[in-house]
């Protein structure tokens, strides 16, 4: 078989000794991503963990990976910021009980405020240009590279990336006005 | 304020966040140089990064559809519950949006979050889509299609001549003989093949995998090959589904799918190793939860399991 097979212990160990080795340059993009210094301990912390708990193949790129990682780690925690106090349980498996909490649907209400932000947020992408739209759409929902949505439009990379930037620009201000009108209370 | 040096940072971030989701280490490496350049830019990054995950693949589908549907369940009073309930589920299972498929001969099967669908693929093959699935097929190639979002199993008739296809981006699985499940979902991408064989590719580097493999991937294209139960690989077509030590993370999108409602886990969570089985009805996130000692909560229109909170805000 190919290599993709190949002992994941080795594989893993590979990306732990890389994170041993780009330590400090992702310590570094945490504390200028603005993460005080101990919370950027406790992500490298959980980087390590989820290397350990997570077998992984071979990576092309371990450090732009963990790179990533560290991102999408800081970004969980800046989402769920405030709603959290420890971490310091130890979580076992456990089988599925019969054990019910009480209903806490939410209200008719929050439907509606929920359903009235995807709407909005639909259309301001419904506004954009067709084109605009269908490059947002193969590069953010279809995951296609930008090179690959250029060959296949037949258009530039640098146009590319204008239809991009204009479309975050129009999902960014939008999500910026519906905070603005209604308060979160869980924003950071 | 300065209207103009916001909206500058602001399109750099941008910028920053298109060129990073395919980044390699120099362009990590060149963002953090761009962060420590000004402490007002890591913000202007978090607006950008949140929004974007904020944006859901329902916030792009075509508003025409969106309309009807709305109009469909406004009017559902004065149906039988039941009557408007299939009536929109036909219609939403049956809306083509040619805009987005490559081909002229392209149209896409659909189905909303919590529902199934049963599609013929020609030739006495077929795909059965779990909830919240995009499929684009093709009606002059029955051999080909496209997994756009969700899960779905093929069960396909072999035919060494005209090998079926299904892309997911750039991942690319051809069967041999087949039935298997493909998961698409935030950045994850699962084969698992349930009788015959396929062969998994992915630029260029082909994985053949037997019955009873899976093959999971994620964002940064991290290939794992594992076995599992093949019965328990089409569990959610039974409203079913199980697992032997998946990460928490996994078993929140499967249900985010069936259910029809974001599930998110705590970030510390995620990795956490669930076994069991889950039915996937109303109670299944508080079950899931509460059979963790953890606590679901709902918030807007989604769900989040974390820990239980000592100190409430």
């Amino acid at each position: 078989m190919s290599a993709i097979n190949r002992d994941p212990d080795k594989a893993i160990g590979g990306l732990r000794a890389a994170l041993l080795e780009t330590r400090p340059a992702l310590l570094r993009f945490l504390l200028a991503r603005r993460v005080p210094p101990e919370e950027a301990e406790d992500i490298l912390q959980d980087l390590f963990v989820k290397l350990e708990s997570d077998p992984a193949g071979p990576v092309a790129e371990p450090r732009a990976y963990l790179y990533r990682m560290a991102e999408n780690l800081l970004l969980d925690r800046r989402r769920s910021a405030g709603r959290r106090t420890g971490r310091e349980e130890a979580w076992a498996t456990a089988q599925l009980g019969a054990t019910r909490e009480a209903d806490d649907r939410p209200s008719a209400e929050q439907i509606l405020i929920a359903r009235e932000r995807l709407s909005l947020v639909s259309d301001a992408l419904a506004a954009l240009p067709e084109r605009t739209r269908l490059v947002f759409r193969r590069f953010r929902i279809d995951g296609v590279p930008q090179r690959e949505i250029a060959a296949e439009l037949g258009i530039s990379l640098s146009a590319v990336e204008k239809h991009l930037q204009k479309a975050y620009q129009v999902v960014v201000e939008t999500q910026a006005r519906l905070d603005a009108d209604v308060p979160h209370p869980q924003r950071l | 304020m300065e209207q103009g040096a916001h909206h500058d940072i602001q399109a750099e971030a941008i910028a920053w966040h298109i060129r990073l989701r395919n980044g390699g280490a120099a362009d990590w490496d060149a963002f953090v140089r761009w962060l420590e350049g000004d402490p007002a830019r890591s913000a202007a990054y978090d607006a950008v990064a949140l929004a974007d995950a904020a944006l859901t693949p329902e916030a792009f589908a075509a508003p025409a559809a969106n309309d009807d549907e709305e109009g469909r369940w406004s009017t559902g009073r004065r149906w039988a519950t039941a009557l408007a309930a299939a009536a929109a589920l036909f219609l939403l299972g049956l809306i083509a949006m040619p805009w987005l498929t490559a081909g002229p001969d392209r149209y896409e099967v659909a189905t909303a979050a919590g529902q199934h669908r049963t599609a013929p693929l020609g030739d006495g093959s077929s795909v059965q889509l779990n909830g919240a699935t995009r499929l684009i097929l093709d009606r002059n190639d029955p051999r080909f299609a496209e997994l756009v979002a969700g899960e779905a199993t093929f069960s396909v008739r072999h035919d060494a001549a005209h090998p079926f296809v299904v892309v997911a981006g750039d991942h690319r699985v051809q069967d041999a003989g087949t039935t298997f499940n493909l998961i698409r979902d935030r950045g994850r991408f699962t084969v698992a093949v349930i009788e015959g064989s396929v062969v998994y590719d992915r630029g260029g580097a082909a994985v053949p995998l037997a019955a009873g493999q899976t093959l999971r991937a994620d964002q940064a294209g991290r290939p794992v090959v594992g076995r599992e139960d093949p019965q328990a690989m089409t569990g959610w077509q039974r409203g079913q589904l199980s697992y032997r030590a998946a990460p928490l993370e996994t078993v929140a999108g499967d249900l985010s799918r069936s259910l029809g409602v974001e599930v998110a886990i705590d970030p510390e969570l995620m990795a956490l190793p669930f076994t069991g089985s889950v039915r996937v009805d109303r109670d299944a996130v508080t079950s899931l939860a509460s059979a963790l000692g953890l606590q679901a909560r709902r918030t807007g229109d989604s769900w989040l399991i974390e820990p239980h909170s000592r100190a409430p805000r």
